[in-house]
């Protein structure tokens, strides 16, 4: 019976947060600088009535918007419960692999050496993408790469924070010997926002989510395996080598698909996790993993929503919001259950 | 390699224009995709056969008689009448480098500092031009700007058409500059000018919402917002005034802005007037000892100073002044060291710190070193006031006058500072 119970309390919590999506959405949608009430926001959204500057509000700036934060929270959400599991270590977050460094040193060498380099042309909006993926792309295969030839996972998370420090050094360098002008966008670029982000990145970004969700699906076993111990997880006829590939490669992936296209977002890679444990009160990483996506997206657009609406007309960087009002429920969701 | 470029950069205007005209082809990643590859292709193409012919000079219409001075030098000042016969609405442009303005097959042809191309078609006319380019109906009726130094351009127009800040519908940033145009402060105070957020991140819906007929933004490296105009079928022209080596050069962009108005002429006789009490205030100094200057700022030990191909060291030099790094080629700012700056001592006669500072102290604590110089023992040590980033680009005439008093204070012996203060 209380097993049954059990069970029944985790798929009410994942059936309780999918239910709150819909809800920022239509939030989302309906609060911003023009109120659109939520009928006429429903109305535009599935396309009735002739198409005006209220639909171009929903359709082209608030809805891509919501939709980016809704999945980029969800990848960095799945991509922190993994890495804690895999690294066995509690505050592993999805940058401790390197990879929004190695974006943003990449970014950097386009903004304060672009014209220099011959990095495109440094005025085109697509070129910091560009150089953010190649940034994260290249630390996603170094990672790939390390994690099919080192023994210790310890190592390998040595390895990423090494990584981290290295890219955020050559990065610190630029930023001196930068001008102030140039200091300025990347300063702005490293606070992470979804704004003004275009349905072209939405696609993809939605594309890879799902992607990247699906595949965590497989590595949710072998992680359970993982939390005893890699030689339980050996015993168990786990490939280790397969798994810590695996989950490199995944994290990595999605990481970099969300720095490149926000920034680096701060917090809910190493929040959600934590508050998908407590609320579902089980570590078996089959409920876990989705409930940190699902989490990671809440909190996300929700941040997202503040971040845009806090200070209007001006958008705040969503990692100040996240880290404001995630590290308080976080330290009351510690300390209710005992610090445990 | 130029060729080539310029046909990307061509081809990438005809892709920006595809997207202004159907904004919802964005909805569809493939779509887009086959867009881009079609619109690279055709934009190339039209990049290559088009550029030789693209810009024909100005045809003669109207002429506009200005006084003019010939000889920069105190003892040859020659001021005479000079009568230019220039095209009506097509203004020469002397000293920017980076718009251009033209005729071609009876149509205005503007290109802005991205090199895009704009089809300026009178209200109620149709257009007859064949020419790619984002068609725009002029006199433009409400624009959002993203800077104060358009808005003080703007308001220099002012004195030739009175109502034309009734134009200006929003101001990125608006709330947050201490505005010292009053009626920008009134209208933004009232709501009339909207403030539509940060240049990072502009307010899209609430300019969307604001229907202007064109947006003008400056650029910089990595800027998102142009994409996302692109995506709402926004329409902006970029300023990068900023990006001009000669302080003419920078304002001459009125011209620009004033040629959306239809207020050619105008803006011609605004920028000759400039010019030409420039020109006098230049062959005033023109025969004095040049005295030796240092313009930098100074932040946690590292120097931000002005390039020797920057606007400010061209206007040193046209002020009979010596710049300490008039040979760094660098056309804006540079970064250097303390120890690099303090090489230069025993010449810095003069420091402008551009920045805000109370005293000479501020500047010391992060360079003692420069106690030495003889600029600090004789008090010639300048900051710049708040105003000067808002009326030192409209009254450039101003600010030259308070530099050239600076430099040579025997000249200008009643001459108060006003975009610069001495620091005691």
């Amino acid at each position: 019976m209380s097993r049954i119970v059990f069970r029944q309390s985790k798929f009410f919590w994942i059936g309780a947060l999918l239910l709150l999506i819909p809800l920022i959405i239509l939030m989302s949608i309906t609060i911003g600088s023009v109120d659109i009430p939520p009928e006429k926001a429903i109305s535009k959204l599935v396309n009735l009535g002739e198409p005006d500057t209220t639909s171009i509000i929903i359709n082209s700036i608030r809805l891509p918007r919501v939709i980016a934060a809704l999945a980029g929270g969800a990848a960095l959400g799945i991509s922190g419960a993994i890495l804690q599991v895999f690294f066995r270590n509690p505050i592993a977050d999805p940058y401790v692999i390197g990879v929004s460094s190695g974006s943003a040193l990449f970014i950097a060498l386009a903004i304060f050496m672009g014209t220099s380099l011959g990095i495109g042309n440094p005025f085109s909006p697509y070129t910091l993408y560009i150089a953010g993926f190649i940034g994260a792309l290249l630390v996603s295969i170094f990672m790939i790469f390390a994690s099919g030839i080192v023994r210790s996972i310890t190592t390998l998370l040595i390895i990423g924070i090494a990584i981290s420090y290295l890219a955020s050094a050559i990065t610190s360098i630029l930023q001196v010997i930068s001008d102030i002008e140039r200091l300025h966008v990347f300063i702005f670029w490293i606070m992470g926002s979804f704004s003004g982000v275009k349905w072209l990145f939405v696609n993809f970004l939605l594309i890879s989510i799902i992607i990247g969700i699906v595949s965590s699906m497989f590595l949710a076993k072998p992680l359970n395996a993982f939390m005893l111990s890699e030689n339980y997880a050996q015993s168990m006829g786990i490939n280790i080598r397969i798994i810590k590939i695996g989950a490199i490669a995944l994290t990595s992936f999605l990481t970099s698909i969300v720095t490149v296209v926000a920034g680096p977002v701060g917090f809910i890679g190493l929040v959600s996790p934590h508050i998908s444990r407590h609320i579902s009160d089980t570590s078996d990483n089959r409920f876990i993993l989705p409930t940190s996506a699902i989490v990671g997206a809440i909190i996300t657009a929700s941040a997202d929503l503040a971040a845009r609406t806090l200070l209007m007309p001006r958008d705040l960087p969503i990692t100040a919001i996240t880290a404001l009002f995630g590290a308080p429920l976080v330290i009351a969701l510690l300390l209710r259950g005992g610090g445990s | 390699m130029m060729f080539f470029n310029k046909n990307v950069i061509l081809a990438t205007l005809y892709l920006n224009g595809c997207w202004m005209d159907n904004p919802s082809m964005n909805k569809g990643s493939s779509t887009v995709v086959i867009g881009i590859i079609l619109s690279l292709v055709l934009g190339l193409l039209i990049g290559v056969v088009s550029s030789p012919f693209f810009v024909k000079p100005a045809t003669v219409t109207e002429k506009i008689t200005f006084v003019s001075t010939s000889h920069v030098t105190r003892l040859t000042t020659q001021t005479h009448t000079e009568t230019v016969t220039v095209t009506k609405n097509i203004p020469e442009i002397k000293y920017a480098n980076l718009f251009d303005i033209s005729f071609y097959k009876g149509c205005k042809i503007v290109k802005d500092a991205l090199n895009r191309t704009f089809i300026l078609v009178p209200k109620n006319e149709q257009s007859q031009c064949d020419i790619e380019g984002i068609v725009i109906r002029v006199p433009i009726e409400r624009v959002v700007l993203m800077s104060a130094t358009q808005v003080a351009l703007l308001e220099r127009l002012k004195e030739l058409r009175p109502n034309i800040l009734d134009t200006v519908v929003g101001i990125m940033w608006g709330r947050q500059y201490d505005w010292y145009f009053e009626d920008i402060k009134d209208a933004l105070l009232s709501g009339r000018i909207k403030d539509v957020g940060g240049p990072e991140a502009p307010n899209y819906e609430e300019i969307l919402m604001l229907n202007p007929d064109i947006v003008f933004i400056y650029a910089f490296p990595g800027m998102e917002a142009m994409s996302k105009f692109d995506e709402l079928g926004i329409k902006y022209a970029v300023i990068n005034e900023y990006l001009e080596n000669d302080p003419l050069g920078r304002f001459e962009w009125i011209k620009f802005i004033a040629t959306f108005y239809d207020l050619d002429t105008e803006a011609i006789k605004i920028f000759n007037k400039a010019e030409q009490t420039i020109n006098s205030i230049a062959i005033k100094v023109a025969d004095n000892k040049p005295p030796s200057i240092a313009w930098f700022s100074v932040y946690k030990g590292i120097v931000y100073a002005a390039g020797g191909e920057s606007y400010v060291a061209k206007a040193l030099r046209q002020l009979n002044a010596e710049y300490i790094f008039s040979n760094v080629k660098e056309t804006s700012s540079f970064v250097t060291t303390i120890e690099e700056l303090l090489g230069h001592a025993n010449e810095i006669e003069i420091i402008i710190y551009p920045g805000i500072a109370s005293s000479v102290s501020d500047i010391l604590l992060e360079a003692s070193g420069l106690s030495e110089t003889s600029a600090v023992k004789l008090g010639r040590v300048y900051a710049y006031t708040p105003m000067i980033y808002q009326l030192g680009f409209y009254d450039i005439e101003g600010w030259y006058q308070d530099l050239a008093s600076i430099l040579h204070p025997e000249d200008f012996p009643d001459h108060q500072l006003k975009y610069f203060i001495r620091l005691s």
